[in-house]
């Protein structure tokens, strides 16, 4: 089966079409290679879905279809449910509580919630004109690290005064990733990070060969003339299109730390021909300690942000000391971006109050562009929905925001993602706005009243050249306790401070 | 999805085959439902030859528990083969509904 096969139902919203729909996901589901156990599981995360649309989507009596595809990727199976029914977000539904008791057990949110429970990934997406859209994903059942290897292997050496690094320079390749190396890979991500990796892709050596396969990610990795696994470094593009791809997955083995290693790793995949990024790479960097900013700034990776408290407090690196041992405040990373190819001049509207800073970064990472005014006193908005994008990260607590198109009301839609993201409790929440939209000159101002701050800008974004705003949900942070390198990341530091409404005084 | 219904003593015990999903949880419900209202409150869902069940039907098992309950009466999962079990487990079904392995067991909890 191809990677990229496809297949598109539009079906009548009428519950008798349903059987119809299961029969086609459970076809296509077994074709991409899913066992009979987990077919019975996509069939009910597809029927919540449908029957949710159905009942909530349209009127009593309405007639009006909607659209089922289920498309393979590199890791299973993609399902998308779209619909231009009435406005209703079952993210808005009672959360079903399991546990209890019969008296007080009850239905609402039970749809959703086992939503969630049988597939991989759920989300909802407001499309603005085009409708509304959920999204399943199923990844097909792979053996993590821990299924290959015994406790023993996984174990990272124990910390002593002296780790046992090689300390004489040896030879060694950097090339791109053979099958045999995945399991290696998986390794040594565990060994130096535990599970703490974002993605937990990394942690399933048969899903990090899928990746490499489709493209998706380009894996370098160091070997010795003998052929022992040294360390990893990768480019992940976020998604089929992106002229951006982040530098991650980037750890060497604790004996071959000192051998230039990433230094290597990071030439390979800049001059990897064919698979580099069209325009350029970003990087996210941990603040607890400055290694990896170090490396950053080595290669010309520039900062270019700095978002606050993305990750969990238990983030902690097996052979490598925090700055601050005990730290227990969510971790922060710089963000920091370097050009492929020559940046486009283009037109951007920053908002006055962030123009000098704005302009500053992109010095640091050499863009020039052309900072305009728009006329008028406000923005011109159509008089639709915003096409919000929202991506909720549950693990890590954290979710990206993306205004990928400005209606009337974008102000009052975005407040209510925020505050529908607060009493899912997450903590950090990142805001993409497009610079080259001149929206975003006189909106920005409005969006910091709901209590965002500046974090950053990055280029060649999904909405082209961006402007990152954050907001803290409640999040107890010393600015103390981020540790920077770069002169550039200083003077971010202490203006994303300067504009955090959550400092007192 | 079929019912077929027999009894054992005073237990009415109802085999439900095949699925129980959005198109057919509404019939399955009112069967329950009806069974209970005409004087049945000791009920047995054998669920041995049911091979899909989703919220529909779950909410239709906790509608009948309820209404059982109601009556001073009783409603027993049986013989839940392996996925439906599983479906019970997540959402937490197994703690508010009496589960049992067996239909022996089934009617005899529900006794």
């Amino acid at each position: 089966m191809a990677t990229n096969e496809c297949i598109r139902l539009t079906l009548p919203n009428d519950l008798s079409y349903l059987p119809m729909a299961l029969l086609c996901v459970r076809e296509m589901a077994r074709k991409v290679g899913f066992p009979e156990t987990e077919l019975s599981k996509i069939e009910i995360g597809v029927e919540e879905s449908v029957s949710n649309v159905i009942e909530h989507a349209f009127d009593v009596g309405e007639t009006g279809t909607f659209d089922l595809t289920c498309e393979r990727m590199p890791l299973g199976l993609s399902i998308r449910i779209k619909e231009k029914g009435m406005p209703f977000d079952p993210a808005h539904l009672p959360e079903y509580q399991p546990g209890g008791d019969l008296e007080k057990a009850s239905g609402p949110g039970l749809g959703v919630f086992l939503m969630r429970k049988v597939m991989d990934k759920v989300s909802f997406h407001n499309l603005g004109m085009d409708g509304k859209e959920t999204r399943l994903v199923k990844y097909l059942p792979s053996k993590s690290i821990e299924q290959y290897c015994s406790e023993a292997e996984l174990r990272a050496p124990p910390l002593t005064s002296e780790p046992a690094v090689i300390k004489e320079k040896i030879a060694y390749d950097v090339r791109g990733l053979q099958e045999a190396e995945a399991i290696e890979v998986s390794r040594c991500a565990y060994k130096s990070h535990g599970y703490t990796f974002f993605d937990e892709h990394i942690y399933y050596p048969e899903r990090l060969l899928k990746l490499n396969q489709s493209g998706e990610l380009v894996s370098a990795v160091a070997v010795t003339k003998d052929g022992t696994f040294m360390g990893h470094a990768a480019l992940h593009f976020p998604y089929v299109g992106a002229k951006i791809a982040e530098m991650t997955f980037a750890f060497v083995n604790v004996e071959y730390r000192g051998q230039g290693c990433m230094n290597r790793l990071c030439e390979y995949l800049f001059a990897a021909s064919g698979k580099q990024p069209q325009c350029g790479v970003y990087a996210y960097a941990v603040t607890n300690h400055v290694i990896t900013q170090k490396v950053m700034a080595k290669f010309g990776i520039n900062d270019c942000g700095l978002e606050l408290a993305t990750s969990p407090a238990t983030w902690t690196f097996k052979g490598i000391a925090s700055e601050d041992d005990g730290n227990a405040q969510r971790i922060s990373v710089a963000l920091s971006f370097k050009y492929l190819a020559p940046p486009a001049r283009l037109t951007v509207y920053p908002p006055p109050q962030h123009r000098e800073m704005i302009e500053a970064l992109d010095r640091n990472i050499q863009a020039e562009h052309q900072y305009m005014v728009p006329p008028g006193t406000g923005p011109s908005l159509p008089e639709e929905a915003s096409d919000i994008e929202v991506d909720l990260h549950a693990v890590e607590q954290n979710a990206d925001v993306c205004i990928r198109r400005y209606g009337v009301a974008v102000v009052r839609e975005l407040r209510a993602i925020l505050r529908d993201l607060c009493l899912k409790q997450v903590a950090a929440i990142n805001l993409l706005l497009s610079l080259e939209d001149p929206a975003t000159y006189f909106l920005t101002a409005e969006f910091e009243k709901m209590g965002l701050f500046f974090s950053g800008i990055l280029p060649q974004t999904r909405v082209g050249d961006a402007l990152i705003l954050q907001y803290l949900n409640n999040v107890a942070l010393d600015y103390d306790k981020i540790h920077i390198h770069t002169d550039m990341g200083k003077r971010i530091l202490a203006y994303v401070k300067a504009h955090d409404p959550n400092v007192v005084g | 999805m079929t019912i077929v219904e027999s009894r054992q003593g005073d237990v009415l015990i109802l085999k439900v085959k095949d699925r129980l999903d959005s198109t057919t949880a509404g019939a399955f419900e009112k069967h329950v439902t009806g069974a209970i209202e005409g004087g049945s409150r000791l009920i047995v869902l054998d669920c041995a030859e049911l091979n899909y069940v989703s919220s529909a039907g779950l909410r239709a098992f906790l509608t009948g528990a309820k209404l059982a309950k109601s009556k001073q009466g009783r409603l027993v999962i049986g013989c839940p083969q392996v996925q439906v079990k599983e479906i019970l487990d997540m959402t937490g079904f197994s703690g508010i509904l009496p589960i049992s392995a067996t239909l022996e067991a089934a009617v005899a909890a529900c006794s």
